[in-house]
């Protein structure tokens, strides 16, 4: 068996921090082990290093920053829904080529049958989403902390000036989305309702998406299906739990506008052409 | 007022529109405030939105001047815009018409020998132009914006399209509402007044007249007694 990381707790303080803890599994190596500990809006990054080279540590009190300036927003758990990311790498005493990591978002952990009956439902959701309805979905996540936009962020009235800002795509933070996270979901039927406003006939096309339980997503996060490159906003989210540790995730979403600024994020630059 | 086309300074409606759109109609009205709005955002005006008959955003767009966002400007309750969901988006509309007396009767005048009357009234007609955006910042920026406009320029319009009064424009509240994403509306309204004028003619004293000359023509046929009034 080859070395892994087990994260054993993963607790939150509200509403000032984190506190995880990890474990080795087959650590067959003697000597010293050193860890780092990352923290991101995203499981796929970009990382805030929290703590390099802690040797033989196993645990870590993420205490949030509370410096929040007018030109940068700090993270915070003043939120029922804000998901926080945390990866943890370590090193063990042959090296860096040995490395191996672990990337989880803040919930609780499973333990015994109940982990493992966990197990066997996201196996099965995951093989049908494989074999029969599945489709590729980008999870675009909005940022919530950050830089602020230096192109139409307001500092003094905190206001977005720009809906359609090519820096911050409307979200006021620079560059406004985390790293999109391919995944597999399956989505409903999409019944297309019109009806005559103000604005003229405005169009709605709200419908439910299922997938797994990561990433963990949040409303106003954007889902992008590479299949047709139809883009949704997230609206609510359902969670199905087991023992209060999430299995699926059932997403409320409605589809953008075409014209909406979402549609200039690029989620696939590997594609030919890629989609933006 | 550059590109807009009034020929006819003496009424409050634009040029080149459907015969059936009578002056001061709701859609004459509606159609005179978008062309107004819309003037504000041509290209050249040194906003970071441009009004332009295709909306398709383009690529190069970065809300800047230089780079300027396009903008939907349309009536309001529009039924037949291909374009859905846009913004941020402009859209305006008009309320309740009234008619106010300013005499008795609304009479102005008559003629006593055929029994002419004349009468003029004051229409006055809410509008409301409703400024839409996915955000906050962004709509009331585009409304204080539209409503300074209408504010600065009431005179000009009202002026150049024979209204009789344009009201200062109120700036409302920015407040959200739902569509298929979150969305910030800003209502700008005013009151305009135009003048309704019209006149009746009493049928019977008129064909007496005809009877009277008729029998003094010694005619004997009434068509060729009319052909020769006609001819004459």
């Amino acid at each position: 068996m080859a070395l892994s990381i087990q994260i054993t707790r993963l607790l939150p303080l509200f509403p000032r921090g984190v506190f995880l803890q990890w474990d080795l599994i087959d650590s067959t190596e003697v000597g010293s082990y050193s860890f780092e500990v990352y923290r991101s809006g995203s499981p796929e990054g970009p990382w805030e290093p929290l703590q390099l080279g802690g040797v033989d540590i196993y645990n870590y009190s993420d205490v949030l920053p509370t410096t929040s300036t007018q030109a940068a927003e700090a993270i915070n758990q003043l939120s029922l829904t804000r998901g926080i990311f945390y990866r943890i790498t370590a090193t063990p005493p042959s090296g860096c080529d040995n490395r191996v990591e672990v990337v989880s978002v803040v919930e609780p952990r499973l333990d015994g049958p109940q982990r493992l009956l966990k197990r066997k439902i996201l196996r099965d959701e995951s093989l049908t989403f494989k074999k029969l309805n599945g489709v590729e979905i980008a999870v675009v996540k909005r940022m919530h902390w950050g830089p602020r936009c230096t192109k139409c962020w307001d500092k003094v009235s905190k206001a977005v000036t720009r809906a359609n800002c090519a820096t911050c795509f409307g979200t006021g933070f620079s560059p406004g989305y985390f790293a999109p996270v391919l995944t597999l979901g399956r989505r409903g039927t999409l019944p297309a309702a019109k009806q005559i406003a103000p604005q003229g006939v405005a169009e709605y096309r709200p419908t439910q998406v299922t997938i797994l339980d990561a990433p963990k997503v949040e409303p106003d996060d954007v889902l992008v299906f590479l299949k047709d490159n139809k883009r949704f906003v997230v609206k609510a989210v359902i969670q199905t739990e087991l023992k209060t540790v999430g299995v699926h995730q059932k997403l409320e979403v409605s589809e953008l506008a075409r014209s909406s600024v979402e549609y200039r994020l690029v989620v696939d630059p590997a594609r030919i052409p890629p989609l933006f | 007022m550059g590109n807009i086309n009034n020929q006819n300074q003496q009424l409050p409606r634009i040029a080149g529109q459907q015969a059936d759109i009578a002056v001061g109609s709701p859609l004459a009205l509606v159609a005179l405030f978008a062309e107004i709005v819309r003037e504000r955002f041509r290209p050249g005006n040194g906003l970071a939105w441009v009004w332009d008959e295709n909306s398709t955003p383009q690529k190069t767009e970065e809300n800047t001047e230089d780079q300027p966002r396009r903008i939907v400007i349309e009536p309001g309750f529009n039924e037949n815009l291909e374009v859905r969901n846009f913004r941020p988006a402009i859209y305006i509309d008009k309320g309740e018409t009234a008619a106010g007396k300013v005499a008795i009767g609304n009479f102005v005048g008559q003629k006593l020998s055929t029994g002419f009357r004349a009468f003029y009234a004051l229409g006055t007609a809410p509008m409301d132009i409703e400024v839409v955006s996915d955000s906050k910042g962004e709509s009331a920026i585009l409304g204080d914006l539209v409503w300074f406009y209408i504010l600065a320029g009431r005179e000009q319009i009202r002026a150049s399209f024979d209204l009789h009064e344009l009201t200062p424009p109120i700036l409302g509240k920015t407040v959200p509402f739902e569509g298929d994403k979150g969305q910030w509306s800003t209502h700008i309204s005013f009151e305009v007044q135009f003048n309704l004028r019209w006149s009746t003619m009493p049928v019977g004293p008129l064909l007496e007249d005809i009877m009277v000359r008729y029998r003094d023509s010694e005619e004997t046929n009434p068509d060729v007694f009319l052909l020769k009034q006609y001819i004459k």
